[in-house]
């Protein structure tokens, strides 16, 4: 399984998805900055406390990793049908199932690991920045830290299967635009609302969506060896 | 005899459209099979079914003496192929791509990808992305790729589209070359008949998703070789002649205005002189060749 998961790396030059993840980031923390900026120009208050601050960050933070694992999918998962690569992938001495898991593991590896490494680095970032402008009045501590934490990696798990949801649409669909138009609608859904209140706050929702992404992108590709390779 | 692949009423329907209707091909190990049909005939679907990616509704595929499953992994390491036209990762180079697919065949040799390439002669490729290959150059990295691992069987798909002509004398040798030296059998798949006629042993005729005629070149040389066409009005009378006179009976009435005999004892002095005596006219009398485009024509509108 790592050995695949290595020649897939080598094969779609994943590596420059680092690049990506840096700059999303970079431009996260540009909005927030920005966010802060307009909000004490206004006299207004930016975040009411450390736990409204976590929570700002980790709306963007899945928003942005959810669509960004939709477009990886779009290229390692879509794109092998579309350029009819599985065609040769396929006649390898190696099972196809195993193929595809790897493909759809790597995916959740990405979207899970860039979730959590870019909520520590923005709330760091936030952490910093308050410092020389002291937004937020009360002390980062540990009591506050801690929960926040653990928080945003439980998230940023289920966020990680949540993407694997527009696999299963991308295949039925045979389309890259499809999948990465499905990642927008989920993650609207979820992270719209009012001052914070959004769905995905109900923690059963988000769950009952990573079940789904699980179990559907199990579907689509359970049936892999059986099935004839029809290319989109 | 020893059979490398069998295929026993093999079946393919797709949305309740016959594609392939019970065909039954043998080949032999150690030999070229050429496989011949229009375009659309399914020559690329059975090809598809032989490699797992496509599965029959009915019959089946005996391959290195084992029937084909969908787990049969071991099969496919020995086997090399290119379907359709050669698909590769367009963002890697030629290596790459070749390293990759080494890696994933479980092939580790170092100096194979090396040969590989030089027996296709694809020199001075090392930093070339394949995005900016052109056909030619992909059809040989294919061909590459499917011979680096010197598979037992090898199947080729229209393997000499985009090839210049010089290329597709360079591919023949190279075929020959591997099934010759490394007893390599291969399946190829061509709509052009010279090319197959150059180097195949047994010829497959497909139309219509049915094997047609399944035939040793050899036979199909000995068979229509050399014929002598006479040109008349009279074809009856001169039928007959042939018949009682000249005593042959391996002759053929064309449109009632040729007649085609394929019998090598007699010269055409001695027939045209037998007719002439018998007052037929002739209006033309030549020796010809039959080649393999009369017959696969003819098979192909017999078949319908």
């Amino acid at each position: 399984m790592f050995k695949l998961m290595q020649l897939e790396i080598k094969k779609f030059k994943m590596r420059k998805y680092l690049k990506g993840v840096i700059i999303a980031n970079l431009i996260i923390f540009a909005v927030l900055v920005m966010t802060v900026f307009a909000t004490k120009a206004d006299n207004e208050i930016p975040f009411k406390s450390w736990d409204d601050a976590f929570l700002v960050t980790g709306v963007f933070v899945r928003i942005t990793f959810s669509i960004f694992a939709a477009v990886i999918i779009s290229k390692i998962i879509i794109g092998e049908y579309k350029s009819k690569t599985i065609n040769v992938l396929f006649t390898y001495p190696v099972s196809r199932k195993k193929i595809m898991l790897t493909k759809l593991v790597l995916i959740t590896t990405f979207a899970f690991t860039s979730m959590i490494i870019s909520s520590i680095f923005l709330s760091f970032s936030l952490f910093i920045l308050n410092i020389f402008m002291n937004f937020i009045e009360d002390s980062l501590n540990i009591n506050i830290l801690l929960p926040n934490l653990i928080n945003s990696a439980v998230y940023s798990l289920i966020f990680a299967f949540i993407s694997l949801i527009p696999v299963y649409v991308g295949i039925i669909r045979k389309s890259g635009s499809s999948t990465i138009v499905t990642a927008i609608i989920i993650v609207s859904l979820l992270n719209s609302g009012n001052k914070g209140d959004t769905l995905s706050k109900i923690i059963i929702i988000p769950i009952v969506f990573a079940i789904i992404g699980m179990v559907s992108s199990y579907l689509s590709i359970k049936d892999v060896e059986k099935v004839d390779v029809i290319n989109f | 005899m020893n059979y490398i692949l069998r295929t026993i009423n093999l079946s393919k329907k797709y949305k309740d459209i016959d594609v392939i209707t019970n065909v039954n091909m043998n080949i032999k190990k150690g030999e070229i099979y050429g496989f011949l049909g229009p375009n659309g005939a399914g020559k690329t679907t059975i090809m598809k079914m032989i490699l797992n990616l496509v599965k029959p509704n009915g019959g089946e595929i005996e391959i290195f003496g084992e029937k084909l499953n969908n787990k049969a992994y071991e099969t496919l390491k020995r086997l090399g192929s290119i379907i359709e036209y050669p698909v590769f990762y367009d963002n890697l180079t030629g290596k790459e791509n070749l390293e990759l697919h080494c890696e994933y065949m479980g092939y580790y040799d170092k100096d194979a990808i090396d040969e590989a390439l030089d027996l296709v002669s694809l020199n001075g490729i090392d930093n070339k992305q394949v995005k900016d290959f052109s056909l030619g150059m992909k059809q040989r990295l294919g061909i590459a790729r499917a011979i680096i691992t010197k598979p037992e069987l090898l199947i080729l798909d229209e393997p000499i589209n985009g090839l210049d002509p010089i290329g597709i004398k360079e591919m023949r040798d190279t075929l020959k070359m591997l099934n010759k030296e490394y007893n390599i059998t291969i399946l190829i798949s061509s709509h052009i008949l010279g090319e197959i006629e150059q180097i195949a042993d047994t010829i497959g005729i497909i139309n219509n998703g049915r094997l047609i005629k399944e035939v040793s070149m050899e036979s199909i040389r000995e068979n229509n070789t050399e014929y002598i066409e006479i040109l008349t009005k009279d074809c009856i009378r001169a039928a007959y002649i042939l018949e009682n006179d000249l005593h042959i009976s391996n002759f053929k009435v064309i449109d009632n205005a040729l007649v085609r005999i394929y019998d090598q004892n007699l010269s055409q002095k001695d027939i045209s002189k037998a007719l002439i005596l018998n007052e037929v006219e002739i209006e033309a009398i030549s020796r010809k060749n039959n080649t393999l485009e009369d017959y696969f024509l003819n098979l192909l509108n017999g078949g319908k």
